[in-house]
């Protein structure tokens, strides 16, 4: 037994057997572990890499299983790691298991899993990981999304690209690998906290808010849960604005409500005061009471304007339109819409970020050509009401521009509609 | 993982009608199940087992019904525990190679169930004197149409309203005047003939009752709802009642049967005698009644399962899944989804096809899978690092693993017998 400890370096194989070259984590994977004396020790079954490098994090140490015990090695006692077989320093370079803050263990925690592509911003299954041999050292260079990558997994690599050369030597399949540089790579199993955090602050900050809401929807619950957690208070809240009402109360049931206090203090007002209004009152009660005050403020007064006021009276459900829409496709649009619409006599024409750019009515729409677009049919809109304006103005705007229903804006953004039968209510009672 | 301490819906249910919404929210899963487990398959081979062996297979019905409940609340615990699906928790788990041969597996019999339902769409609109040319195609097309334009959900509660059918079962074991004293013995009394075809149709009655998509399905189906863990008693309410409607279903299918056709010495070979068993109840209607019945099962089956099995598949790979997805960005999807349902469609169309042998069968591979699922199952709910202190406990482990291994050898037996026999 002793005679494996008392090797010295200058028996090493060349330690960069390639250097510059890559290996598959699967080839690496469930190979022999030998010390250098040839003696049999067990088999690889992770690779551990310092996260906190966001380029090419390196390889710190391999889990090995020895006997129904998983042990761990230290790179530097790793003398060379490839898919013919990893060999250690000696028995002794093999310790008990742990795992440093800054690690990921690759098999365990990336390997078969989601992670999201923050460059693409899709959500993929990890079918490997690309690893690159670099000055004796080991270090993670991509993963692998692609069907080559779970061909290579099936070991069926060498039929499958025999038989397509065969038939047809210009495949794509064979040329294509699909792999994401690991500094896109935003991993989601539950590692440790740490790493993912800085990770997400890292790379997630670059991801469309619209994008991102789409990712949290095409997560698994318990991704979404890890991936929501971690993100900035900021991203959060423009996620979550562009997420569904559904979507929205299962990410602010995931954080703490003086979390979700914070996230909803980020987001626009009127979107959470919506968002808000859906939750039950306890809830919503419990998120306000965590709020600061004037945003809570702000918040609340969307969520309880004065009855006698265009806040108060408005609804928020009316035609809406976009500018580049044709006129046959706003007919669609509206009669998709109608459902869920009171007053049908006015479409509004909103830009995507919530901007009113004019106003449409029926009557128009119905005799213009079907391929005449919207922006050149509406009308720019004369006079805005502010929530706050009492019904008096409203009516005054109404008679004075003979109109049906008056938006009403706040900062530049359209909060709401506001119909004449409305009003003439508030006037004539009021 | 540390679950943050919601609310769930319980606490909201203040008024009697939150208290139904919020019950509506959580059940249903189990309900579909059961009644979609309760397919073209399941009663051609309810059917048979009372035509063939009489009373003397309902005992079987009692474990059985002990083995569905195990399995599916595992199903659901891990569905609500972890918010994946079974393929998804295969895949992390047990990684590539292990993930394609299950599902490999699971699409070969899922296709074969696929024809199944198929095949029961022409069984009973032959009754009616439809050719299968004629039926078969037009029903497969409807189903792709409905599920394509996304309408396949809203027309899932008509058939679900329509399962009220197997009432019909029910009261026709009733009017056929059954000796209750054969039928209490056959329920109580366990007798197995090993080397027998009564051994092929208990792995077959386990296969088509404890149907391994089943799970696959139900679990997807739970975690979609997005139960939460606070709700979890609600939904294992929902899964314990769905398990003992497939077996009630299944066990008066089976004493109606044996109330008549059996006791008359018939047998089933058409879809014809089976609905002989109705003819206490409606007298020559029961042909129709049966065609109806068997027409619906087949129908909510074949609706579900293609696109469902397309689903587990795409999201153990990675792919991207489901119909709001466009054609170009989900491919592998769509082409799962098409291919099951013009293959299950197209291969029942060969003509001199038994038709009912063919059903039989497709629960036999079912019966087969089985084991290879509950292991994977087992390994997954017991393993405290994915499902905390959710996972399963010491006696609920060994009693799943028991169920596992009697499953096994039940299987390995018929194996051995038909293989001898063949």
């Amino acid at each position: 037994m002793p005679e494996e400890i008392q090797s010295g370096p200058q028996t090493f194989p060349p330690r960069p057997i390639r250097e510059g070259t890559f290996v598959f984590l699967s080839a690496l994977l469930e190979t022999v572990v030998r010390t250098e004396s040839g003696l049999k020790v067990g088999t690889v079954v992770d690779l551990l890499a310092d996260a906190s490098e966001p380029a090419y994090p390196k390889i710190t140490a391999l889990r090995i299983k020895v006997r129904s015990e998983v042990l761990r090695a230290e790179w530097s006692e790793v003398l060379s790691c490839e898919p013919s077989g990893t060999v250690v320093r000696g028995r002794s370079s093999l310790h008990a298991l742990r795992l440093l803050a800054s690690e990921i263990p690759l098999a365990q925690d990336v390997l078969d899993r989601q992670i999201v592509d923050t460059d693409d911003a899709k959500v993929e299954r990890v079918n490997d990981l690309h690893l690159l041999r670099a000055r004796g050292e080991l270090r993670v260079a991509h993963v692998d999304v692609g069907f080559r990558g779970l061909v290579r997994r099936l070991g069926w690599e060498r039929v499958v690209d025999g038989l397509l050369k065969a038939v047809r030597p210009d495949a794509r399949y064979l040329k294509r690998d699909q792999f994401v540089p690991w500094k896109h790579v935003q991993p989601l199993a539950s590692g440790s906290a740490k790493v993912r955090l800085d990770l997400a602050r890292r790379a997630l900050s670059e991801v469309h808010p619209s994008d991102l809401a789409e990712i949290l929807e095409d997560l698994d619950r318990r991704e979404r849960a890890v991936l929501f957690r971690d993100l900035p208070v900021e991203s959060a809240a423009t996620a979550l604005e562009e997420s569904e009402p559904e979507l929205q109360r299962e990410l602010l049931r995931l954080v703490e409500p003086s979390i979700a206090a914070d996230i909803v203090e980020e987001m626009q007002p009127d979107a959470a005061a919506d968002l808000l209004s859906e939750l039950p009152a306890e809830e919503s009660a419990e998120i306000l009471a965590a709020m600061e005050a004037p945003e809570a403020r702000e918040v609340e007064q969307l969520l309880t304007y004065d009855e006698n006021s265009a806040g108060g009276m408005m609804n928020t459900e009316y035609l809406r339109l976009r500018p580049a829409m044709t006129a046959a496709a706003a007919l669609l649009s509206v009669r998709e819409q109608a459902k869920e619409v009171a007053q049908v006599h006015d479409c509004f024409v909103v830009l995507r970020d919530h901007r009113l750019a004019g106003v449409l009515s029926l009557r128009a729409l119905l005799l213009a050509e079907p391929d005449a677009p919207v922006d050149n049919l509406m009308q720019p809109h004369p006079a805005p009401l502010a929530p706050e304006d009492p019904p008096a103005r409203v009516a005054e705007l109404a008679a004075k521009y003979n109109l049906f229903s008056l938006p009403v804006e706040k900062d530049g953004r359209l909060l709401g509609v506001v119909t004449v039968d409305d009003v003439l209510e508030k006037v004539l009672h009021g | 993982m540390a679950e943050t301490p919601g609310k769930g819906v319980k606490a909201l249910a203040r008024s009697p009608f939150a208290r139904i919404a919020l019950v509506l929210s959580v059940v249903g899963p189990g309900i579909i199940t059961a009644n979609v487990d309760n397919d073209a398959g399941g009663i051609a081979t309810y059917s048979q087992a009372g035509a063939d062996f009489g009373y003397s297979l309902l005992w079987t019905l009692i474990p059985i019904t002990f083995a569905l409940v195990l399995v599916q609340e595992m199903c659901a615990r891990m569905a609500v525990v972890t918010g994946k699906g079974l393929a998804d928790l295969i895949r992390e788990r047990f990684g590539v190679k292990a993930t394609f041969y299950v599902m490999l597996a699971l699409l070969v019999a899922n296709l074969g169930n696929t024809m199944a339902e198929f095949a029961g769409v022409a069984e009973s609109l032959a009754i009616f004197g439809v050719p299968k040319y004629l039926s078969v195609p037009v029903v497969a097309f409807i189903v792709w149409i409905l599920v394509i334009k996304g309408s396949a959900k809203a027309v899932e509660r008509i058939f679900l309203v329509a399962c009220t059918f197997y009432v019909a079962y029910l009261i026709a074991g009733f009017l056929a005047r059954p000796d209750w004293t054969e039928v209490a013995v056959g329920s109580l009394k366990p007798t197995l003939d090993f080397g027998g075809p009564a051994l092929v149709m208990v792995v077959t009655l386990v296969g088509t009752t404890i149907a391994p998509w089943m799970q696959f399905y139900l679990q997807s189906a739970i975690v979609e709802k997005g139960v939460q863990l606070q709700d979890y008693g609600l939904s294992r309410i929902d899964v314990i009642a769905g398990c003992i409607v497939t077996d009630l279903v299944a066990y008066f299918i089976v004493l109606a049967c044996g109330a008549t056709i059996f006791k008359h010495g018939g047998h089933i070979a058409s879809a014809g005698d089976a609905a002989v068993a109705l003819k206490p109840l409606v007298g020559t209607w029961a042909s129709a009644l049966f065609a109806f019945g068997l027409f619906n099962a087949s129908v909510f089956a074949a609706s579900i399962l293609p696109l469902s099995t397309s689903y587990y598949v795409c999201e153990a790979f990675g792919w991207e899944t489901g119909i709001d997805r466009r054609r170009e960005d989900a491919p592998q999807f769509y082409v799962l989804y098409e291919a099951m349902i013009v293959l299950g469609a197209g291969l029942v169309l060969i003509p001199k096809l038994p038709l009912l042998k063919l059903m039989l069968l497709s629960q036999t591979a079912n019966g087969v899978l089985l084991p290879f699922v509950l292991i994977f199952m087992l390994l997954l709910a017991g393993d405290e690092r994915l499902m905390g202190r959710y996972r399963n406990g010491r006696l609920l482990s060994a009693l799943s693993w028991i169920t596992a291994a009697i499953l096994i050898v039940l299987t390995a037996l018929m194996l051995w017998f038909s293989l001898r026999g063949g």
